[in-house]
């Protein structure tokens, strides 16, 4: 292959003269020469090909992919929560497979060495008998917690375990960090790893790539045997802070790749020295947690008294022999950047072997030697804490004022033993695509390792991360950074194995019902209630948008008066008080604007659309892949409406994505406990628009032209249904008929109830003698008994409507009283906690 | 050898009904060379689901237990027959002087003085600032004896601050102790401990109880007797020894020890987690009886 050898003059196209790597930083593309390294060789011969259009396509198929599967990232700017969608380029890292070979070895040796240390410290703690480890970096750690003495796992403490890894100069690679505490990022690696093989099919195939299925598979495994007990089936659950916190979207997304279960603090229990799962059906007992909170705050009982994510009692339930927890409760001790310092020593203690990978030279002010050479070399440090929650992460000695510099000298001086200064060194750089060129950007590796009881796989890639700037040092998602996706190159090809097929337990729906917690069932019912909503405003505002269109319609039409109103009734908009057809409706083009997108505004679209949002990524893991595909066109769609001219454009998009999303929940949901959750809140909803609709209406009815009702016509989709019914004349009473009970109408405020009725019999015995079902049936008989033959001459078309009005009355009642009484049963079980006040 | 009786009542009203509450104690008196504890009898009301007793990291006596059925009140009595032996109070003049101490610990060569090393450091409630070794600085002039500064230390808080339990509660940091002049055992306690870490030596947080004196002629009111706080400092060459800030004296025979710990936070009597009940108003009792008096 002759064109391998080739120089960057002679044939980059015009986007790869501008990749220019300082001399003095190792470049992982190129060597000082300007020569592709060897292992990049294949993968350059078809990105070279690419022009600039082509390379800003496959970033935007990017960016759109990674958005309809909703790969987020919530970053905290005055401490507001931010989602960002997350960044990934086009173009791999990649690592050849002899050096993969021996970063292996390394990092394994790495797991193990300090897996030892873990244990050693929370039992006998003889690396500090032995003077082996400074008891400052133990005993003045908060992430040393004491209460959890004596109940790591006498196996494997450490279970899960990542490093921060960064290639210098001198081009090898050096740990810049540990995370120990809830090492994240691999199901991000993961997401990127999909989504690169799906935007660039063919590249991916070719260039055999190790895959990172086994890593994963090895987790799941993992995972199930470190029940405490063996157990054929044991019921193992990720417990996450919630939908706030950075990472969210990795804890459902591996959740569901995984098949566990997505749990918060007060979906547990602690009873009978076990930790309990609150299901709808009762308790189910918790055999493995592995955790996303961090150790400190998983126990308000013993650990941080003044945490809300945690379950009191969990450490007696590890204690008691009853729970795993990965990683254990006190493991973020090792999250420490002084004990770098002192691995070489403790693997010849624990291993008998020399340390193999090195760690980004560090100096513990805890030392007096150490703190000399810290204090006089300031500006080639990062100053660093002993325990994240100290101080600041990292701060570069370089970039302070002298002033701040003068603050920091003495912060040291005070409490010394509670900051390290590690070396600033420049990390290598890699191509990132920046829109319109090439940049060589700085980069860092962090790598993943899961043990599975005896040894330790390490994921074959990884996250990448780039800086988010050209020079920048600092490669952090709270940077707003990129990432990437991290090709360790094969020797051979692996066979192509879908990355789903065999460890997947993406279900259409909600999972056994057994493990649907009062937290689910109250999101999957808002979900419900907030998607109809959203879709009979979406109607009712596309009808009077197409009006407006036709402007032969003024603002004070009665028909377009009625709608808004309808539309407005949960709004704080002052058209619904309009009492009369003759009034005008104030600032028609403003106000329809905030109903639209006033997110401020309680019940506008926007706000209704939020809410929906909000509540489906509280239940993100119960959810198919499909409905959250349908949820992120949704949004999408949405926000086309910025744009005037695509307001119906817009709408149209949202009415088809709502019918999308009732198709997936009545055809492809399993029909289990969750599902009738989010189908009695979408009943709920439809049945109270649609009367809200109609009390709207008959305010004054006999003053609506006959125009109106073809509106509620074509609103509700009935003109067929209509026309087999009655004929072609419009008379209001059978429309009426038609909306409220007409059996054959699917959409009937009858057929709704009939079905919250079938409801509630399977969620309840048929003994039982409930409020919600006497409700459900008093409202059923009241429909029943209305008088509603149009062709009837018994009563004038006034008194009818009067009498209608009474009816619906009584029926919003009945269903508001209905979701009640649902809520009060089903819904509302999370109690406050509170910290008992001690004596003195 | 002096035997006492002692009985601790915390008793709980709450305004809403508590759904569940999850526990922990340190009420029972921990055996060590002074002291050894006979006999513990607990009583919960409502009856507990689950009460479990295990040493803590510290080798305190601890109690676990969780009410699982709705209450709105909650009575924790523990009553235990504990023997208090005499102390040799060492000779304050002959200890050996505290930089030596200091230095002795960064060099630690025992198991003792490995252990003393938990207590050097910031912990929870003992932040430490410049403030607190500058109020210490009197009592630690160069070359004094340890054990001297240590009493010296004791008496200047005694005499400093007054004893005042309206002027703090169980979170009230000591900064503002210090700067108030004010507060409980509890108080003076960490601010003694805070002063001695400040200067690199190690003390320790003591709960228990005091055995308080009726005045003469006038019989012991059952119920008049307090939780009470006291500190311990350590030196390789004395091993641990008590002193008592709020009363100006080295702990003897009148001292009963339930637990020692960093400081309140590790140790602190009775802590839970309870769900619903909203505000709680608290009762606590405690009567020292002495039994036999040899």
């Amino acid at each position: 292959m002759p064109d391998l050898t080739m120089n960057m003059e002679s044939s980059f196209p015009a986007i790869w003269n501008d990749y220019a790597p300082s001399g003095a930083v190792f470049d992982e593309l190129l060597t000082t020469k300007g020569e592709f390294r060897p292992h990049w060789q294949f993968l350059m011969q078809t990105l070279q090909k690419m022009g600039p259009q082509e390379f800003q396509n496959r970033k935007e198929a990017i960016h759109n992919q990674l958005q309809q599967d909703g790969v987020t990232y919530m970053v905290y700017e005055d401490s507001k929560g931010i989602e960002n969608l997350w960044g990934l380029d086009p173009i791999p890292a990649l690592i050849p497979s002899e050096e993969w070979g021996r970063l292996e070895l390394g990092l394994i040796q790495r797991a193990e060495v300090l897996d030892k240390l873990l244990m050693d410290l929370y039992s006998d703690q003889q690396v500090i008998s032995k003077r082996l480890l400074p008891p400052e970096l133990v005993f003045a750690n908060p992430g040393f917690l004491r209460p959890c003495s004596g109940t790591l796992s006498s196996k494997r403490a450490l279970v899960s375990y990542a490093a921060d890894l960064v290639r210098q100069s001198d081009g090898n690679m050096y740990v810049l960090g540990d995370r120990a505490q809830t090492p994240s990022g691999s199901g991000y690696a993961l997401a990127n790893r999909v989504t690169i093989s799906r935007i660039m099919p063919s590249l991916f195939r070719d260039a055999q790539v190790h895959r990172l299925e086994p890593y994963f598979r090895t987790l799941r495994n993992s995972l199930k045997k470190s029940a405490p007990r063996e157990t054929d089936d044991p019921f193992v659950v990720i417990l996450s802070p919630g939908p706030g916190h950075q990472t969210y979207f990795e804890h459902a997304y591996l959740a569901n790749y995984l098949g566990v279960f997505l749990v918060q603090g007060g979906d547990l229990v602690f009873k009978d020295q076990c930790l309990w799962f609150r299901s709808l059906k009762g308790l189910q007992k918790v055999d493995v947690l592995m955790r996303r909170v961090n150790g400190d705050y998983c126990d308000p009982l013993e650990l941080r008294s003044d945490s809300l994510l945690g379950v009191p009692g969990m450490l007696q339930a590890v204690r008691s022999g009853n729970l795993t927890v990965i990683n254990p409760l006190g493991a973020g001790v090792l999250q420490n950047p002084a004990l770098s310092i002192y691995l070489p020593a403790l693997s010849q203690y624990f291993l008998g072997e020399e340390l193999l990978l090195p760690s980004v030279p560090t100096f513990w002010c805890g030392d007096a030697r150490h703190r000399q050479h810290v204090l006089s070399h300031l500006d080639n440090m990062v100053i660093k804490p002993i325990y994240p929650q100290l101080a600041e992460h990292y701060v570069f000695g370089r970039n302070l004022s002298s002033a701040k510099k003068q603050q920091w000298i003495e912060r040291i001086q005070r409490q010394p033993h509670l900051f390290v200064g590690q070396e600033q060194i420049t990390f290598s750089t890699i191509p990132f695509w920046q829109g319109n060129r090439m940049e060589a950007r700085h980069m860092g590796l962090r790598s993943f390792l899961v043990s599975d009881g005896r040894d330790y796989a390490v994921m074959p890639g990884g996250l990448t991360r780039v800086a988010p700037k050209m020079g920048d040092l600092v490669v952090s998602n709270h940077h707003r950074g990129f990432s990437k996706d991290t090709w360790i190159l094969a020797s051979e090809p692996e066979r192509p194995v879908s990355l789903f097929s065999h460890l997947s337990y993406y279900t259409a729906s909600v999972r056994h019902d057994r493990r649907v917690s009062y937290r689910v069932a109250d999101n999957l019912f808002w979900l419900g209630r907030y998607a109809q909503r959203s879709e009979s405003m979406i109607r009712w505002l596309r009808q009077v948008v197409l009006l407006r269109m036709g402007s032969q319609i003024p603002d004070d039409d009665p028909s377009v008066i009625r709608i808004l109103q309808a539309a407005t009734s949960r709004t704080e908009l002052e058209w619904m008080f309009l009492e009369f057809a003759d009034q005008k409706l104030t600032a028609p083009e403003s106000g329809l604007r905030s109903i639209l997108l006033d997110e401020q505004m309680t019940g506008s679209l926007s706000f209704n659309i939020k809410a929906m949002t909000r509540v489906a990524r509280a239940v993100q893991d119960q959810l198919s892949e499909d409905i959250w595909y349908v949820c992120n066109r949704l949004n999408f769609a949405f926000s086309m409406m910025n744009d005037p001219v695509q307001v119906l454009e817009s709408l149209n998009r949202m009415k088809i994505a709502f019918a999308a999303l009732r198709g997936i929940s009545t055809d492809s949901m399993s029909q289990g406990m969750g599902w009738r959750f989010w189908d009695i809140g979408r009943r709920i909803e439809w049945a109270l628009n649609t009367m809200t609709l109609l009390h709207s209406a008959l305010r004054d009815s006999e003053s609506l032209p006959e125009s109106f009702w073809e509106f509620i016509l074509d609103m509700e989709d009935l003109h067929v249904i209509y026309r087999d019914h009655y004929s072609f004349t419009l008379n209001p009473i059978a429309i009426l008929e038609l909306i409220l009970k007409n059996a054959d109408n699917p959409r009937a405020v009858q057929t709704q109830l009939m079905i919250l009725y079938e409801h509630i019999s399977q969620l309840q015995s048929d003994e039982e003698e409930t409020e919600e079902k006497q409700l459900i049936l008093e409202a059923l008989s009241m429909l029943k008994q209305a008088q509603l033959d149009p062709y009837s001459e018994n009563m004038s078309p006034r008194e009818t409507f009067n009498n209608f009005q009474y009816l619906l009355n009584d029926l919003t009642n009945r269903l508001y009283a209905f979701s009640d009484a649902i809520t009060r049963k089903y819904l509302m079980k999370s109690e406050p906690s509170y910290q008992l006040q001690g004596e003195e | 050898m002096t035997q006492y009786q002692v009985t601790h009542q915390t008793q709980y009203q709450y305004k809403k009904e508590v759904a569940r509450c999850h526990n922990v104690a340190h009420l029972i008196p921990r055996n060590f060379t002074h002291q050894q504890c006979l006999d513990v009898q607990i009583s919960i009301l409502p009856q507990a689901n689950v009460c479990l007793d295990r040493l803590d990291y510290f080798g305190n006596q601890t109690t676990y237990f969780d009410i699982q059925d709705p209450h709105t009140s909650l009575t924790v009595t523990f009553q235990s027959t504990v023997d208090v032996k005499p102390r040799s109070l060492p000779s304050l003049e002959q200890s050996p002087n505290w930089e030596w101490v200091q230095e002795s610990l960064r060099q630690a060569v025992s198991p003792e003085d490995w252990d003393a090393a938990q207590f050097v450091f910031e912990s929870p409630n003992i932040p430490l600032f410049r403030e607190l070794k500058d109020y210490a600085a009197p009592s630690f002039f160069p070359g004094r004896p340890f054990l001297e500064a240590v009493m010296d230390l004791t008496h200047r808080i005694y005499t400093d601050f007054t004893f005042d339990p309206k002027a703090t509660t169980v979170s009230t940091p000591i900064a503002k102790v210090l700067k108030k002049r004010r507060g409980v055992c509890q108080d003076f306690t960490h601010l003694a401990i805070a002063c001695l870490r400040s200067y690199g030596l190690a003390a320790r947080y003591i709960s228990g109880y005091l055995e308080s004196i009726p005045p003469p002629g006038k019989p012991k009111l059952v119920g008049s007797d307090v939780s009470h706080a006291w500190f311990s400092a350590y030196s390789p060459s004395h091993g641990w020894v008590d002193f008592d800030p709020t009363n100006d004296l080295m702990p003897n025979q009148q001292h009963i020890t339930t637990a020692w710990g960093r400081d309140y936070s590790d140790i602190s009597p009775l802590k839970g987690i309870l769900f619903g009940g909203g505000d709680h108003k608290l009762q606590v009792s405690v009567d020292v009886m002495r039994m036999n008096a040899n």
